[in-house]
């Protein structure tokens, strides 16, 4: 049994049990208050859904028989709702085969070892939804994405580079704008080499068509980041562009170039760009405060260690993903300098730099800069300690959405990276939230630097003019 | 014409004539290479151009704004640069351009003293610093404008060059009192609004001027009053100082003492004002914002 689509049905078992959740709830307002003990049961009889009954029932016939922890699930890949009943057979049928609700029955057990049974029941399908309702319009309700997307993979509509992509967004083995660019590109090539017109149809149409459910697919597994979004504009606009009576083989080794074209400029030669005007602002003896993790600012400070400049660096982290620990292995290794501290110790150790880069996510038409998330306090503590900040970022990151805080637009990461999941799951007044981004104002930024141009944050507007001109 | 006298026309023009910026000096001499050159091709001519450049920025004087000036000449001048027609033309066709082109220059002045002459309101107090053509032309047009108004002058160590602004202002019938460069906090509060020119615009909106704008600039800043800079657009140069120490040496210290090891002795001749601390530029292109300058380089070198 391959893999991946195993890892799936577990996070759907997941999200099944979420909803039975949410159903148990609905139905929790409408019964009066002294009901609450037998509910859980009686919502169990009640409720339409088949997929709320399979991970109660499962629990039900798991927690006696607790079994060492397994992550990877072993069911069969099928469409959902046959599915989960399937799955709830499965279960009951071969009780060797481990999935998240062995883990779950586990975490439950120790808190509610001296109840009983109705009470672990009413526990485990009680009314905790653990969303920050601020940010409530992040929460995907991936649910019903999963289910689509299981209909979607097996209908053959999306190109296997696409469902692989997903996977591998979905797990961060894919991360960083420029990676998941890159990915997504060569994505984008092979499915337009795989592609074939078919017949009396004309080949930019059928592809747009053709394309639709890979993106989707796409989406639901991970928002795009601007980078991706641009891209696959740009790319888009050239589908559009091409003329109607051109042959299969043309029109992919046009799209092909085209392709190509943009990772070449827009991505490498751009980052060239960007190097070299960042290696003049570091000079001699300078020392560069850095956060998280760029595959640019990396390339930025490897280079210039390389061409003699003399230089240390300090990387400054944070929880959860830590992925300053990438960025300092990558240079310890090329020989740099390095300072490794976390988040909390910014303002002790922001009197020594002279200055600072930081990476970003994308820069907004207003000159805010959206970064990981932590980037703004790196600033704010920049600009309070008058250290010169730099945000170096190729200008096809530049986007024409306009933000001032970080809530309308975010995307939402793994809460169990933020706190294990046993200490939250159960509690309804805990609830972790790990936002991935943040912005910082433009007037904490000194300067951009681009491939075109150090310029001022405030410039945004107009790269975006000459862009598209 | 050979290096050597590239130089001396130069510093010939920058000498007697103590009316022209450092900037349509060095196209002046740009423009007189270009009409004496024996060059054969459009390449050699264009080396031949870039090393007079060279020589010139390498010159003994403050060019704080000349390559500036020059790169923006080469960029107007090559446009002319066609291939069906013989050189002899091409060079003509650059010629009359570089002509057009230094005639806008001298134009500039006078263009940012009239967009300039509504903030000239009667009764107020202006401070301004070290000398500026164009603050100079300004006030010119101002109190030929029947304006009245009083100017402090800062005198501007160590070449004291306020006091020749205080000269001129006493020549034109402009009231004004010379005051310490220490005194810059004293007078702030009975000033209206601080007036100054600058030696060149750089891309994030502030400007490098005669060391001690950037103290007056916060002054003002600290006392609400509005920092105007003065200032033509041909100044408008691409580079990004972060700070005062990114600022390139040959910038801070005169041809002298720049080539030195030891420049922590030395004093620097001019300084960096964030932009933060600029209220408007006043430009032949019209007041800007800070903020605008990098959009004005952007389209003019883009």
């Amino acid at each position: 049994m391959d893999k991946p689509p195993t890892e799936e049905k577990t996070r759907e078992e997941v999200e099944a049990e979420r909803k039975a959740k949410r159903a148990a709830k609905q139905e929790r307002k409408k019964a009066a208050l002294e009901k609450q003990r037998p509910e859980g049961l009686e919502i169990q009889k009640k409720s339409k859904d088949p997929s709320t009954e399979s991970p109660i029932a499962a629990d039900l016939v798991k927690v006696p028989k607790p079994k060492p922890d397994v992550p990877k699930a072993a069911a069969p890949k099928k469409p959902s709702t046959q599915k989960i009943e399937t799955t709830k057979k499965v279960i009951k049928s071969n009780k060797n085969k481990e999935n998240i609700i062995v883990k779950k029955a586990e975490e439950v057990k120790p808190i509610a070892k001296k109840a009983n049974l109705v009470n672990l029941v009413k526990k485990s399908a009680g009314p905790v939804t653990h969303k920050v309702k601020l940010f409530n319009h992040l929460y995907i309700d991936s649910i019903s994405l999963v289910t689509e997307n299981k209909l979607k993979i097996n209908s053959g509509k999306v190109h296997p580079a696409f469902i692989k992509l997903g996977v591998q967004m979905q797990t961060s083995v894919v991360a960083g704008s420029n990676a998941r660019c890159l990915a997504f590109l060569y994505a984008l090539k092979q499915t337009i080499s795989d592609f074939v017109t078919p017949e009396h149809k004309h080949f930019s149409r059928s592809f747009e068509e053709h394309l639709g459910p890979a993106i989707d697919h796409l989406m639901a597994c991970r928002p795009f980041s601007v980078s991706m979004n641009n891209a696959h504009k740009n790319i888009m606009s050239h589908i559009k562009r091409l003329p109607h009576n051109i042959s299969d083989c043309h029109a992919k080794e046009a799209l092909e170039t085209v392709i190509n074209n943009y990772i070449y400029v827009q991505i490498h030669m751009a980052g060239m760009a960007i190097c070299i005007a960042a290696q003049n602002k570091i000079g001699k003896g300078d020392v560069i405060l850095t956060y998280g993790y760029s595959s640019l600012i990396e390339r930025i400070l490897t280079d210039a260690h390389s061409n003699n400049k003399q230089f240390s660096v300090i990387v400054v982290d944070s929880a959860p993903w830590y992925e300053g620990r990438q960025l300092l292995h990558r240079l310890v290794r090329n020989n740099i300098q390095c300072t490794y501290v976390l988040l909390s110790a910014t303002s002790f150790i922001m009197t020594r730099a002279t200055k600072v880069l930081l990476g970003a996510h994308a820069l907004l038409a207003n000159g805010y800069v959206m970064g990981r998330a932590g980037s703004s306090q790196i600033a704010l503590v920049a600009k309070h300690f008058n250290v010169p900040v730099l945000v170096c970022c190729e200008t096809y990151k530049f986007t024409e959405r306009v933000q001032t805080d970080s809530i309308v637009f975010n995307e939402l990461g793994n809460e169990n990276d933020v706190m294990p999941r046993e200490q939250w799951l159960n509690n309804r007044y805990l609830t972790p939230l790990g936002l991935r981004y943040d912005v910082t104002t433009s007037d904490l930024i000194t300067a951009v630097v681009t491939e075109i141009a150090i310029l001022p944050c405030t410039s945004v507007p107009v790269v975006l003019r000459v862009r598209t001109n | 014409m050979l290096k050597e006298e590239v130089s001396q026309y130069f510093s010939n023009i920058m000498e007697k004539e103590s009316d022209i910026s450092a900037s349509i000096a060095a196209i002046t001499t740009l423009m007189k290479l270009l009409e004496h050159d024996k060059s054969e091709t459009v390449q050699e001519l264009d080396l031949n151009l870039q090393s007079a450049v060279e020589v010139i920025t390498n010159s003994s004087f403050r060019i704080t704004g000349v390559s500036s000036g020059c790169a923006l000449f080469m960029r107007f001048i090559t446009f002319a640069k066609l291939d069906n027609i013989t050189f002899a033309e091409c060079k003509k066709v650059m010629l009359d351009r570089g002509k057009v082109f230094l005639k806008k220059l001298t134009d500039a002045r006078n263009k940012v003293a009239k967009i300039t002459l509504p903030f000239f309101v009667d009764g107020t107090n202006i401070l301004t610093h070290s000398k500026s053509r164009v603050v100079l032309e300004a006030m010119k047009l101002a109190v030929n404008s029947q304006k009245r108004f009083h100017v402090f002058v800062s005198e501007s160590s160590p070449d004291k060059s306020g006091i020749e602004m205080y000269d001129c202002l006493k020549a034109l019938d402009i009231p004004c009192t010379l005051i310490l460069d220490s005194a810059v906090g004293y007078i702030m509060e009975r000033v209206d609004m601080v007036m100054v020119g600058a030696e060149c615009v750089v891309e994030s909106g502030g400007i490098i001027n005669k060391i001690g704008s950037c103290t007056m600039a916060i002054c003002a800043k600290e006392f609400k009053k509005p920092f105007y800079v003065l200032t033509e657009s041909y100044k408008f140069s691409r580079m990004y100082p972060l700070n005062q120490k990114d600022l390139p040496n040959n910038f801070k210290y005169n041809g002298n003492n720049s080539n030195d090891d030891n420049l922590l002795h030395a004093h620097p001749s001019v300084d960096y004002t964030h932009p933060s601390y600029i209220s408007l530029l006043f430009t032949d292109l019209g007041i800007l914002m800070p903020s605008a300058v990098s959009d004005e380089l952007i389209k003019l070198y883009l």
